[in-house]
């Protein structure tokens, strides 16, 4: 109901009335050429099975890419986790040698023997 | 893999729908997409007339939709909207590439726009006293923003209700009711027409 009121404001029925009867009667189908809807038809249909196959085996260049790049990052992620979780175990038996080292004060100090 | 619904003849192409022969096209099949170029050729060439108002670049410009379309018929994919909201697609965007490569260059005299509408009809008197305003209507179409272009050329030369134009153009029927009344208005108050 808004909408109406806002077109009944700004629009009269007669003045609607008038615009369509002018667009339909001057708008008119424009066929093209018979000639170049021939031409083109047959332009294309002989480029078909090409442009198919082109773009098949490019559609299937893009899915490999895709694998290749996913299967990338999904490696890079595993070396990047299992490095750290190395560097992480290497502190880690780093730290408990040099407590082990603490802990047992003859290791580190030389014998005056 | 999809089976093709044609295999039994290319005749059967002509009474499958669209998105069916869009498959077979889609596989390679020739006839395929010679069927879905007969069905939609008429209505881009005369969409692109319309918001061109040449013949030689209409023609360019159809020409340039469907290969493009057969390029990426592959790539197609089914979002439920018709197949020629796909094409409207390619020849709205190709049609602004070309406004847009074009805009510093002199437009065609209307004389010339509508040859094509002067040697088919029969009665080339009547024809002539109905040119003027035929292109003074064809100029002030164009000046309008494309998408009420498109509408007035959907709705009036092609006579789709406005569900299918909303579907073609993207839009809610509501919104495409919305546009088509402020387009009216803007035909009346920016370039007024003469009514009588």
């Amino acid at each position: 109901m808004k909408w109406f009121a806002w077109w009944k404001k700004d629009l009269s029925e007669e003045e609607v009335q008038g615009l369509e009867a002018k667009l339909l009667a001057d708008m008119v189908f424009i066929s093209p050429r018979p000639d170049f809807v021939a031409g083109l038809r047959q332009s294309i249909l002989r480029q078909i099975p090409e442009e198919v196959e082109l773009a098949i085996s490019t559609q299937k260049k893009r899915v490999q890419t895709g694998l290749l790049v996913a299967g990338g990052i999904f490696g890079g992620v595993l070396m990047l986790v299992s490095g750290i979780r190395g560097l992480v175990s290497l502190v880690g038996a780093m730290t408990l040698l040099v407590n082990w080292i603490r802990q047992n004060p003859s290791l580190s100090t030389p014998s005056k023997n | 893999m999809i089976d093709n619904p044609a295999s039994n003849g290319s005749q059967k192409l002509l009474q499958l729908s669209d998105q069916d022969v869009l498959i077979c096209a889609a596989q390679g099949d020739r006839e395929a997409f010679g069927v879905l170029y007969d069905r939609y050729v008429n209505r881009i060439y005369n969409y692109i007339y319309y918001r061109t108002g040449n013949q030689h670049d209409a023609e360019d410009l159809t020409a340039r939709v469907f290969y493009r379309a057969m390029r990426h018929i592959v790539n197609y994919q089914d979002r439920g909207l018709p197949i020629s909201a796909w094409l409207y697609r390619i020849a709205h965007n190709l049609v602004a590439n070309w406004h847009r490569d074009n805009s510093r260059r002199k437009e065609i005299p209307l004389d010339e726009s509508f040859n094509v509408l002067r040697q088919n009809d029969p009665y080339p008197e009547a024809a002539l006293e109905i040119t003027e305003e035929r292109d003074a209507l064809l100029q002030v179409i164009r000046s309008l923003p494309p998408e009420r272009q498109q509408l007035l050329v959907l709705k009036f030369v092609e006579h789709l209700p406005n569900a299918e134009i909303g579907r073609i153009m993207g839009r809610t029927e509501g919104a495409i009711k919305s546009l088509y009344h402020r387009t009216l208005i803007s035909l009346r108050d920016e370039y007024n027409f003469d009514l009588g």
